[in-house]
Parts: C-alpha cells; sequence; structure tokens
C-alpha cells in the first residue's frame, strides 16, 4: 500500500466523506477529481480499506443474518493497550465457541424465488480476480468473533432455509414479502403448527419481520404481522387461531401465543391436529410452554398486554387494541380471562388481586359473553354480557374458488384449458406461426427488426396483440386502447425469433427443465420470449369468456434459459405490464440464474396484461427468457359455486 | 456443488475468510459504514442461497467480490439519489481496481497490525472510541472537551501516519527481498 502524494485538499475530502461530512458540492468535486486522477483514487481506497481494517480490528461488523446476532453492534472488543469501555446499546445474545448451533440438516432446500437479492447476481465462477481465498489467522479462528459469524449465519440461512421450505404446492394469494426481512434468531427451532389457511395476506413491512412462505411450518417464538387478511394456524394440539389483521401475534408456546395488537380467533379441538408439523425434531417439547413465556399452564391460552385468556373447551375471540385493552368474546363454551398487573405478569397467588370469580382480576366467559380488560394502574375484568362485537370475528376462513387459465394454451390458439401447444405469434405483424426455425446460435444471425408499431392478432380473441419494444423511443404503445410504457430500458429494437408456446422446446440444446419441473411435460407449458418481444392478453375478453371468475392474478415464473456459458454477462429484462404499468419487473437477468416466480394480481378494472422480454441495453445475445407455467388464476371467493363448478380450493392443507 | 453437512462448513469457512476482504471491497465502493454493513449482510445472504451455485476449486473471492459488486449496485439503486456519493462509472472504475488488488488486504492486515503498535495512548483512545465505541467526532469531543474539527483532524491524522506506516513498511520489506 503506497501512500500517494496528494494535496491536503483531496485527502480532507476523502476523510469528510467517510465521517458523513461530506456537502454535496464537495462530494461532486471529489467525484470528480477521483474519475481523472489515478493517484487520488489509489489513496482514496487505501483509505477506505485502512478504515475497515481498523473497524474490522477494533470491532469487526459481524454477519448480520439475522436482527440480533450474537455479539450486536454493542459488542465490541478492545484494543491492546486501551481500556475497553462499555458501549452496549441492549443486551448481547453470546454463543459460546461451540454452543448449540446445528448445521442446516436439510438438503437440497428449496430458497424463496422472490428475494430481490438473487435478481442481479450472476452465477459462479466469475474469475475477476487473480487471488484465492484469504488466509485466516489462526486467532481469528478460535475467536468468539469466528463462531458468532459460522453460527450467525448458518442460523440465518436455516431460518431462511425453513421458511423457503416449499411444503406442499398449495395455492395462496399474499402480496409480495418485503425483500430486506431480517429474522429472529433461535439456537433451535421446535415447530408447534402449520399455516393452514391464507386469504389477501399483505404482510407487514416491518424491516424486523420475516413472513412466512406459503403454508409452512410455525416455530415456536416467530411472530406474525399481518397489515391486512388472514392467516389460519392450527397447532399441533388442533388448537386453530385465525388471525385478522392488521395483527401481530407471536407464537409463543405449544399451546398459544402473545397477541399484542389486532383481532384473532381461536378453536380449540379435542383431537389432535392431523397437519402436525412433522417436521419438529423436538415432539415431546411440545407439552410445556416456552419458558419465557408467563402463561401458567397448557392449556391453551391467548395473552395480552392487559390479560391471558385461557380456553375451558371453546372457541373464543379475541381483541387487542393499540392501548393494550382486551376484549374477549366467547361463542363456544367458556375461558377464562385472567388481568395481568402493570408488569404484564400474573398476580401473584399470595399478593394483592389474587382469588377467584368475582375478585376483579379474573372471570369465568361463557357462551355469547364478552368481557374487557383495561389497562391502567389497577386494570381490571369488566363483564360486558352479551357480545355486540361477535360478528367482529372472523370463524372461518372462506373458501376460495379458483380454476387457472393456461397462457401458453392460449397463446398456442386454446382457449386457455384445452392444452394446446406448439403455435407462436410474429411481434413484428401480429401473424400466427404453425413452427418455429431451428434455433440458431446465442446470437442469431438474422434479427427482426421492430417497426415501432403494435400489432393486433387477428383470431385469437384472448389476445390482444404482439410488438417488438423498442426502448429507444419514449413511449412504446402496449395495446390496442392506446396504453404506452415509457420505462423499458434501451433496447435493440430487434428479435431473435418469435414467441413461442410449448410444449417441447423447438431445440434439444436448451433446457426446459427448471427448478425441478419440465415445463414441455403434460400439464405444464412455457411461453420463448426471446428479447426483444412482447405480447398483451385481453382481460376483459377474458372475463367475458369466464363470466363467474371476477378476480384473477397472473402467476408463473420466470428464467433466462441460457446455459451453454454459466454467468455469461449478457442480461436481459422480465416485465409484467397492466394497462400500460409495469406490475412487475426483474432487470438484469443473467443466464443460469435460475428461475424466480412472478405474481401479479389483476384488479378488476385492469384491461390489458402484457408480458415483455427485453434485451437489457446490452443487445439480444444470450437473452432466452421464458415465462413457465404461465397462468391467469381466475378466482371465485363463495365455496358454494366453486363445488357446482369442480374449482379447486385455495385454502391449506 | 451438492448440500451436505460437510460441504455446508467449508462454505461456511470460506464465506468466513471472506468477510474482512469483502467489507474492504464494499466499502471502497460505498464510503458510508453503515451501508457496507448492509450490503455486507445482503452479500453474505445471496451467498448462502446460492452456495449450491458455487464450484469448488473456483475462486471464492472473485465470485464473492462479483455478488458484492451487485449488491452495491442494488443498494444504491434501493437508496436513491441522495445518498449517492458518486456516478455509476467512478463506482465501476473503482470495483476493477479493488477487485484486481483485494489479495493483498490480509498482507495490509498484518502490517497494519504493527503499525497500531506504535500509536501513541491518545491516538490509541481516539481509535477506540471511533471504531470499538462506535462514537461520532461530535460525541468523541463530548466527552474529550475539545470540538468536533479537531477531532476529525486528529482522526484523520491518525490515519494518515498509518497509510504512511505501512508505506515504508513495505517499502523496506521490498528492499530487504532485493
Amino acid at each position: 500500500m503506497s501512500q500517494s502524494s496528494m494535496t491536503p485538499e483531496p485527502d480532507r475530502l476523502i476523510a469528510k466523506l467517510l465521517e458523513g461530512d461530506l456537502p454535496e458540492t464537495e462530494r461532486e468535486q471529489l467525484n470528480r477529481l477521483l474519475r481523472d486522477d489515478a493517484s487520488l483514487r489509489r489513496l482514496y481506497r487505501e483509505y477506505m480499506i485502512l478504515d475497515a481494517l481498523l473497524r474490522w480490528e477494533i470491532a469487526p461488523p459481524l454477519m448480520r443474518v439475522g436482527e440480533e446476532g450474537c455479539g450486536t453492534r454493542g459488542r465490541r472488543r478492545g484494543m491492546a493497550g486501551s481500556p475497553a469501555t462499555d458501549a452496549s446499546v441492549g443486551p448481547t445474545v453470546e454463543h459460546p465457541v461451540g454452543a448449540a448451533v446445528e448445521l442446516p440438516h436439510q438438503h437440497n432446500v428449496e430458497l424463496p424465488h422472490h428475494l430481490d437479492l438473487e435478481s442481479q447476481i450472476p452465477n459462479p465462477p466469475f474469475p475477476l480476480l487473480t487471488t484465492t481465498h484469504y488466509p485466516l489467522p489462526a486467532d481469528f479462528v478460535g475467536s468468539w468473533t469466528f463462531a458468532c459469524m459460522v453460527a450467525t449465519v448458518i442460523v440465518g440461512a436455516m431460518l431462511l432455509g425453513f421458511w423457503a421450505i416449499k411444503i406442499t404446492p398449495h395455492q395462496h394469494i399474499a402480496e409480495a414479502p418485503s425483500p430486506a426481512s431480517r429474522s429472529i434468531e433461535r439456537p433451535e427451532f421446535v415447530f408447534v403448527g402449520r399455516i393452514t389457511g391464507l386469504l389477501d395476506v399483505k404482510w407487514s413491512d416491518d424491516e424486523d419481520f420475516l413472513p412466512p412462505h406459503g403454508y409452512a411450518y410455525v416455530p415456536l417464538g416467530h411472530k406474525y404481522k399481518l397489515d391486512s387478511g388472514l392467516m389460519e394456524i392450527t397447532y399441533d394440539s388442533g388448537a386453530k387461531v385465525i388471525l385478522q389483521g392488521p395483527c401481530t401475534y407471536e407464537v409463543e408456546s405449544t399451546a398459544g401465543g402473545y397477541l399484542s395488537l389486532g383481532k384473532l380467533t381461536a378453536k380449540v379441538e379435542k383431537e389432535r391436529s392431523e397437519v402436525r408439523s412433522q417436521r419438529s425434531d423436538h415432539y415431546p417439547l411440545s407439552t410445556n410452554s416456552n419458558p419465557q413465556s408467563p402463561i401458567p399452564n397448557p392449556l391453551f391460552s391467548v395473552r395480552t398486554p392487559t390479560a391471558i385468556v385461557t380456553d375451558l373447551g371453546t372457541e373464543f375471540g379475541v381483541e387487542v387494541d393499540e392501548t393494550g385493552v382486551t376484549e374477549s368474546h366467547v361463542f363456544r363454551g367458556s375461558v377464562k380471562m385472567l388481568v395481568l398487573d402493570g408488569t404484564g405478569n400474573p398476580p401473584s397467588p399470595s399478593g394483592r388481586g389474587a382469588g377467584g370469580e368475582g375478585s376483579g382480576q379474573v372471570v369465568v366467559l361463557r357462551a355469547n359473553e364478552s368481557a374487557r380488560v383495561d389497562g391502567g394502574d389497577e386494570p381490571r375484568v369488566t363483564v360486558l354480557g352479551p357480545s355486540t362485537k361477535t360478528a367482529d370475528f372472523i370463524r372461518r376462513i372462506p373458501e376460495v374458488t379458483y380454476k387457472t387459465l393456461d397462457l401458453v394454451d392460449v397463446v398456442a390458439s386454446g382457449d386457455g384449458f384445452s392444452g394446446r401447444r406448439g403455435r407462436g405469434i410474429d411481434p413484428t405483424n401480429g401473424r400466427i406461426v404453425d413452427a418455429l426455425p431451428a434455433l440458431p446460435g446465442p446470437t442469431p444471425a438474422v434479427l427482426m427488426t421492430g417497426d415501432g408499431q403494435y400489432h393486433r392478432v387477428a383470431g385469437m380473441p384472448f389476445i390482444d396483440g404482439a410488438f417488438i419494444p423498442d426502448g429507444g423511443k419514449d413511449e412504446v404503445q402496449t395495446d390496442s386502447a392506446g396504453h404506452v410504457f415509457a420505462g423499458f430500458r434501451d433496447t435493440a429494437n430487434t428479435a431473435a425469433l418469435c414467441l413461442w408456446a410449448g410444449g417441447a422446446f423447438p431445440d434439444q440444446r436448451y433446457p426446459s427443465k427448471f427448478g425441478g419441473v419440465d415445463y414441455a411435460s403434460s400439464g405444464h407449458g412455457l411461453l420463448f420470449m426471446h428479447a426483444n418481444i412482447a405480447i398483451t392478453f385481453d382481460l376483459e375478453a377474458i372475463r367475458r369468456a369466464n363470466p363467474d371468475y371476477r378476480r384473477l392474478q397472473f402467476r408463473a415464473v420466470a428464467a433466462n434459459i441460457w446455459t451453454e456459458y454459466e454467468s455469461y454477462p449478457d442480461v436481459a429484462d422480465v416485465w409484467v405490464l397492466v394497462d400500460g404499468r409495469s406490475r412487475f419487473q426483474r432487470q438484469r437477468i443473467g443466464s443460469g440464474q435460475g428461475i424466480f416466480s412472478v405474481l401479479v394480481p389483476i384488479h378488476d378494472k385492469d384491461r390489458f396484461l402484457t408480458l415483455a422480454a427485453t434485451d437489457g441495453g446490452d443487445g439480444t445475445s444470450h437473452d432466452w427468457i421464458i415465462f413457465g407455467d404461465p397462468r391467469l388464476e381466475l378466482l371465485l371467493p363463495d365455496a358454494d359455486e366453486q363445488k357446482e363448478k369442480g374449482g379447486q380450493t385455495m385454502n391449506g392443507p | 456443488m451438492d448440500f451436505t453437512p460437510d460441504k455446508d462448513v467449508w462454505f461456511v469457512q470460506r464465506l468466513a475468510d471472506a468477510q474482512r476482504g469483502l467489507y474492504a471491497y464494499i466499502l471502497q465502493l460505498l464510503p458510508n459504514r453503515a451501508d457496507a454493513d448492509d450490503v455486507l449482510q445482503a452479500t453474505n445472504l445471496v451467498m448462502w442461497s446460492k452456495r449450491s451455485q458455487f464450484v469448488a476449486g473456483s475462486d471464492f473471492a472473485a465470485w464473492a467480490a462479483r455478488i458484492a459488486y451487485y449488491e452495491v449496485l442494488t443498494h444504491r439503486k434501493r437508496k436513491g439519489r441522495d445518498r449517492l456519493r458518486f456516478d455509476d462509472s467512478l463506482v465501476e472504475q473503482l470495483s476493477q481496481e479493488a477487485a484486481a488488488e483485494s489479495g493483498q488486504i490480509d498482507a495490509v492486515l498484518q502490517t497494519l497490525r504493527l503499525c497500531m503498535e506504535k500509536l501513541n495512548q491518545p491516538d490509541r483512545d481516539l481509535l477506540q472510541m471511533q471504531y470499538a465505541d462506535d462514537l461520532r467526532p461530535r460525541q468523541i469531543a463530548e466527552r474529550l472537551g475539545r470540538s468536533p474539527g479537531a477531532i476529525s483532524v486528529a482522526m484523520h491524522r491518525i490515519r494518515m501516519s498509518l497509510l504512511k506506516c505501512i508505506d515504508e513498511h513495505d517499502r523496506s520489506v521490498r528492499e530487504d527481498d532485493r
């Protein structure tokens, strides 16, 4: 590391930048200087490396996979010769070397496809550097830092993995979770039940919340935060809880949980659940409460900031408002409602407030009765008599009927249900093609050039048109109603091949199998859309043909299937537009990056759905985009009609 | 690379090995410690999630750096222009130069440790407060009864003296090699 000969001014700029004190004007000045002066860049990099190493030496930034990784920011290591000062900002969790942190047992864990983090990452290896891995000092290997880093990354990965495991391919309607999610760290996992129902769930965007993935197992200690929608948990004991968003609920024992906000309905079955969380390796624990939980007995209980509602064989609702006021309503059977003191603990058996019913601290409610516990210094339970709020509680997640309209079949001239394959559309004129020429090499010698026009497709009522997206234009027309989209990145305005609806992929050199699914096999399909190409479906026509199914959503997987050279630097973009507006986009999709999921809710007034593949601004080479199993799910939220039409339900197992 | 416990252990070791260099690499592209922390975290997650795709025997550090680079770009995009330190072309330039020299990180660290031993106690205390206690210059100034500007100048002086020490040590080693 050689020190560059610099005037004082630029190096002070670097120092101010590092301290976060560099004004905008000086930042621009530094940007210019760095861009033009190699020696200053060298000093800058040396300065940053020094800062990184100092930080790492004196207070290593740990691999914070979970929010509260061991050795949090408050845990600092002192310099030799310096008195270590305690700058703790909160309790720390210490993992001694060799602590009870297990390696992931599961093999072939399927990781979430929806993580945006993965969207722009090339696959390894991509040899930019000439170095090998950095040798590790022995003292570092043996240090708590190393242990914590290893433990934290494993635990974090386990958390991700467990929540990402697809248990069964059940469908559900949920908004995509926030990509910037963190998790709660626990040394071991105890699964106490399963998620068995989801309906219109929108998960909280809180950074400390990691949404579950579909009908996942429910680990002890996990907190669920719903902004809206319904979620049903079935405990191994058979108890069912329906959370009504907005709601925050933590599974703090095998027989209950902590409702800090919102509304839930609990139903305690006498039989054990058939959806027992079979992943639990610690089933015997399921008879015990979490030691951290103040819930004193194994009866099913819901704790709130001000009360504990304990099942005595019943179905009941609990509601907690933002001030902690708790109301409970009994639908069937009876519950015991116990007031918690100001510290959130049950009253001491020998202390004030102890005693049975009538003490103002505990009450047994029976069917159609309700009671409220207000907060304050001396909280008491007030019996309200017959409840007027029972209708506000959801006691069963409505079954939603859906059927899937296969867009591959539609492109192949079907009605969405006939399973047709093997036709395509020429994006330069909207004509149907019955055969796709043998695929050329990675860079086709002859390219179709777009004319900047949107082309209607005749004879296919569900298809409005097709076109070559020209990102060089300010606006690109995306449907026959004249909607335009201005967000395409600059493209070459060419296409390599026609859009193709398979079935068997036209060229055996390229795979049709992704993520363990062969999209050329029976029951599956793919739309092959080599950039630049787009197709627009007529949602209104689809609704007219399926008048009973009003709510729609688009679901598919997508990938860049060019795999001859892994991590080839060329990239492509995928877009899902509705009426000229982007509802989904994934940019810079390199080859071999695997598949990702696409789920786009369609609203009642949405008219056109456009799927587009563009070249990512670097030409059309290696931009082999496919949509796997592109389907419109047509929803009918009426269970009775569903039975008549033979649809499927979308609730859990 | 298939998932097996042994290979996971191997992978975690490589991941741990790469942390320091990755952090330095990220900080060069994203000169903000908190942002660098976040990107390092995101990079670790992606590396772990993509561990099955890493080809044993290939260059782990290069793979990690490439992922980190994309995470930096993602972070810059997510944070928006107000948080951007440099323009895209400069970041790309810095990335190439940083990647080419990333193999020197451990050698620099060894020298840095020697140089830190030479610091006087007041300078050590300042480093301690800045890096171990995570105090801003203003907070250090309050603690020591000095002005924030004086603390910033002092910190800069310490860093420059360390850089000079490292440089001189490297020169002497090179001369000894001759």
